[in-house]
């Protein structure tokens, strides 16, 4: 198990994972197991950095210490330099781990000005009608151009560019972004 | 089984198969995903004896026009509680996933039976010998993060159900994300607010509810506001049939009569005047007392709720409600409703008018407002994209300026004054666009707008002298049909505008009734203790507390504790350990989700509060200075304190040397717009506040934090001087802050890890020791350096 002190003086850096030196597993449960350097970390997960700009690359790699606290293990500059397998595996887990349903079409956008802004929208999970409170806090698009959803319930789902979608859905989009 | 979700018929048949019996079910709860991601219905459920987990999709179907939901079973799996001790929920960013941990078995392999469906027909059963190792994980189900807060509740329901624990299900009975009224699940669960159920009509009549106190007045404006309408129809009448068809005619009644006509016009437009007038001066002082009313009451009702209510909102958001809103409420009030009423009976009047003096031409006016109508209805839609494109880049250049505004420092120190011009230049070229193309479309719109009524004004008027040539008309009737298509055009524009504007007032009303609505989630007691007029002593005694803000992540948990009266009572931990939780619970701004705290034997449920908040003196951390005078901060809680006492209380705070240093001493006005204090100082004006206050129970919540260790030191020897006859409770980082502590208590992720003296914890060499150790290593650093 780990040997890193939490109350440790040392001036932390950033520290690069050696990803020969590293194997990852996925257990039945879905949590990761990992090795590195001589230790074994039980409960480990991966955590993108920049996850609108970079989604292979600057992936942290931290694990549940007995305090329930996560602690970082080091930083994958980028999963290329993986294994093909262990590239696999880690890519198959962020995928997971940051899974969000994209919407692909939108049907109707209805307002009802009750506060509420109600959208059936066909998304990669199914069709969804979603409701939406304070369209302007929750309809949010970054610098990149996605467009993240958040609904009422705290849900969110995307748009990764909305250059791609259909004309008619985007006319409806259009008041809102 | 009342919560949290419940079985589709077909999710519960699939489950009366396996014989199940539905009357011993507890609890039930929906997940949406399957592991591949794509929605999915899975309901668990659980008895005293088994997990039950159900599969499938949930289809609305129609029926003779009725909707109802099919359930398409897949899956069916059955844990035992024997095996499956836990229940918790591991969140991802966007989703979450229910899993289970099995009991932990001495290395032995154990069987489970898992039962799997896989068609309607057909029940298998499999048993599976597996090596489960200690403490196994399984995964049982996926769902959308928003599931996360009830699928925390429901796994602390089976595990408390498996431990054979008592479960109170009160706060859920109060806190129901569900409508009473039709059932359905509030949109947003944080704002109990149904719009399928609340019909505009309800608010209307509700908003109408509030003129209740001037039913004389407001029976008089609707009378004047229909009469100066019906006026403003008619007058028009003199000044053209009347005077052209009937006074200057020769064949008229009134031939010649030009005084009379005069007379008629203008005492009928005086008249109007005068009707307007009056109804303005009636009117504007009713909507004025109902507004300020409607102001005072929503702000009261706010003083009422309980901290959570201010704690989920932003104050932005508060503060928008309680003016914005009500600004955009009293639009119905001055705008809609009057507007509406003398543009209606306008409109039908008019209408009325034209098709009995001349149905032709009244057709022909019609059929043109109604072109007019529908293009400018056109318009508007496309217009609403483009305003809101200027909306939006105004609100993206607002943030840009005060983020640039707020943080000149940083700018200027690391000099990118040039990068911040682009910034803000960009931005505000985005509000140019979306001007310039907002106004350009309506520019030309007019253009437009402008041909069709003189094409149409042409149309009819040639129309119109025709009809006057083969005298099917008058020619005063003409004037008057031409003088009524210009009146027509702005009642015609407010009718297309009427539904927006009141779209929005509505849905302001709404927000501003919501408030009014809301009920304190900490109740006051209804038959209170009796405490005496020297207060509560301060024998505080937490037994088995838990507490919760967010469902599921628990900060304090099974805490216990005992402050005896008259003790200096030190509590230490890391940030986020749950200690000014802790003190939220103690002076109940916050309710226990398990456990209970008693003050000199009372439960604190049962206290007055104006009991318990005068034996309690709270100086927390983030200290708040009002708008006002010194004087007036710190006698904030007992207004009727002497000039003495509050001198008396700065010095005990160590406040008064640097009061004297302002510019108007104790009348120096601080707070908003006022002297700006330093962090040291408003936290010195808040231990005075607490001390002029006299509680017999004083709580410092990281009171000394922001003070240099000279004036810490003084603070620390006025407050010794306090602690006679008074319990003190203190929260410090600073082990030296605590070093008089008559007990200390160390409190760790929510759990009390270590109570005693300084002494008896330091040879106890556990949590207190390690933080003394390391503090006293840190002075160690200093002094080698």
């Amino acid at each position: 198990m780990n040997n890193y002190k939490i109350d440790d003086f040392s001036i932390d850096t950033l520290r690069i994972i050696d990803v020969n030196k590293l194997k990852l597993e996925r257990k039945d449960s879905g949590y990761l197991f990992a090795e590195y350097e001589g230790k074994s970390y039980e409960e480990v997960s991966l955590t993108r950095l920049q996850p609108f700009y970079c989604l292979d690359a600057y992936i942290s790699v931290s694990f549940r210490n007995n305090e329930e606290e996560w602690i970082e293990i080091g930083v994958i500059r980028d999963l290329k330099e993986m294994s093909g397998e262990q590239r696999q595996l880690c890519e198959d887990y962020l995928n997971f781990r940051y899974y969000i349903p994209v919407i692909t079409k939108i049907h109707s956008i209805r307002d009802n000005r009750m506060g509420y802004l109600f959208v059936d929208a066909d998304t990669t999970a199914g069709r969804k009608k979603i409701a939406i409170n304070d369209w302007w806090t929750n309809f949010r698009i970054n610098n990149s151009g996605i467009l993240t959803v958040t609904d009422s319930d705290g849900n969110k789902y995307q748009i990764p560019d909305l250059n791609k979608l259909d004309g008619k859905s985007n006319k409806k989009l259009e008041l809102f972004v | 089984m009342k919560y949290f979700d419940t079985l589709t018929q077909g999710a519960l048949e699939a489950l009366v198969n396996r014989g199940v019996d539905p009357d011993s079910l507890l609890y039930c709860l929906k997940c949406d995903m399957n592991g591949e991601g794509l929605y999915y219905d899975t309901y668990l459920t659980f008895d005293s004896k088994n997990l039950y987990i159900v599969s499938g999709y949930d289809r609305l179907v129609s029926d003779k026009k009725k909707f109802h939901t099919v359930f398409d079973f897949k899956e069916y799996n059955e844990y035992s509680m024997e095996q499956l001790k836990e229940l918790y929920v591991d969140r991802y960013r966007h989703t979450c996933r229910l899993m289970g941990k099995m009991k932990a078995e001495d290395g032995a392999s154990k069987e489970r039976e898992v039962q799997i469906k896989t068609d309607d027909t057909a029940l298998e059963s499999i048993n599976r010998e597996e090596n489960r190792p200690e403490g196994e994980k399984v995964w049982l189900s996926r769902f959308s993060a928003g599931f996360s807060e009830k699928a925390e509740q429901f796994s602390r329901r089976y595990n408390m159900t498996v431990k054979g624990e008592e479960i109170d299900d009160t706060p859920l009975a109060e806190n129901s994300p569900f409508c009473p009224k039709c059932g359905q699940k509030y949109p947003d669960p944080n704002r109990k607010f149904c719009p399928y159920c609340v019909k505009k009509s309800s608010i209307i009549k509700r908003l109408f509810g509030l003129f209740g106190e001037y039913k004389l007045q407001s029976a008089a404006i609707v009378f004047m506001m229909v009469l100066s309408a019906a006026l403003a129809v008619v007058s028009p009448y003199f000044s053209t049939t009347f005077l052209y068809d009937k006074v200057l005619d020769s064949a008229g009644e009134f031939y010649g009569q030009i005084l009379f006509a005069i007379i008629m016009v203008a005492g009928f437009k005086v008249l109007s005047e005068l009707l307007q007038c009056a109804y303005g001066v009636v009117f504007t002082k009713a909507v004025t007392k109902v507004m300020h009313s409607l102001r005072v009451k929503v702000y009261n009702a706010m003083q009422h709720l309980s901290l959570p209510f201010f704690t989920s909102k932003q104050t932005g958001s508060l503060m928008t409600r309680v003016d914005g809103d009500a600004e955009e409420v009293s639009e119905f009030f001055c705008n809609i409703v009057p507007g509406g009423v003398v543009n209606i009976v306008k409109l039908v009047s008019m209408s009325i008018l034209m098709f009995i003096m001349a149905p032709m031409l009244a057709a022909c006016v019609l059929g043109m407002i109604v072109i007019i109508a529908f293009s400018e209805m056109w318009f508007i839609k496309g217009q609403r994209r483009l305003w809101r494109g200027i909306n939006l880049s105004m609100r993206k250049m607002r943030s840009n300026l005060n983020d640039s505004v707020n943080g000149h420092r940083v700018v200027k120190a690391f000099a990118r004054e040039e990068q911040e011009k682009d910034r803000f230049g960009k931005s505000l070229g985005k509000v140019y666009d979306a001007d310039i193309a907002c106004r350009a479309r309506g520019a030309n719109f007019e253009f437009g707008q402008d041909a069709i009524f003189i094409v149409g004004g042409a149309i009819m008027t040639v129309f119109g002298y025709y009809l006057v040539v083969t005298e099917k008309i008058g020619l005063g009737e003409l004037m008057l049909m031409t003088g009524y298509l210009s009146m027509m055009i702005e009642p015609m524009y407010f009718m297309i505008w009427a539904g927006d504007d009141l779209s929005r007032c509505l849905d302001a009303a709404s927000r501003v009734f919501e408030i009014m609505d809301s009920k304190p989630t900490v109740k006051p007691p209804e038959n209170p203790a009796k405490v005496g007029a020297e207060g509560l002593k301060g024998d505080i005694v937490l037994k088995n507390v838990s507490f919760e803000y967010e469902a599921g992540v628990a900060v304090l948990k099974d805490l216990s504790m005992n402050i005896k009266a008259g003790q200096f009572y030190g509590i230490v931990g890391k940030t986020g350990a749950g200690k000014s939780t802790l003190i939220n619970l103690i002076s109940r701004l916050y309710d226990t989700t398990n456990g209970t705290i008693s003050i000199d034997g009372i439960s604190v449920r049962d206290i007055a509060f104006e009991d318990l908040r005068r034996s309690i003196g709270i100086v927390s951390q983030e200290t708040y200075i009002f708008m006002g005078t010194v004087a007036d901060n710190i006698r904030y809680a007992r207004p009727e304190a002497t000039l003495d006492e509050v001198i008396e209380a700065a010095k005990s705070a160590n406040a008064h040397d640097f009061i004297l240093k302002l510019p108007d001493g104790y009348d120096t006005v601080i707070g908003s717009g006022g002297a700006d204090l330093s962090g040291g100082e408003r936290q010195r004006l808040s231990i005075a506040r607490a001390l002029i206050q006299k509680p017999n129970i004083l709580i410092l919540d990281e009171a000394t934090a922001s003070m240099d260790t000279r004036t810490e030191r003084k603070i620390q020897n006025a407050i010794d001087n306090l602690k006679k006859g008074r319990t003190v409770i203190a929260i410090a980082h600073r082990l030296s802050t605590l070093r008089d502590a008559d007990m200390l208590c160390v409190i760790e992720n929510g759990e009390v890890k270590e109570t005693g003296t300084h002494d008896e914890l330091i040879h106890k060499k556990g949590k207190y020791f390690e933080l003394y150790k390391l503090q006293a290593e840190a002075l160690k650093t200093i002094s080698m350096d």
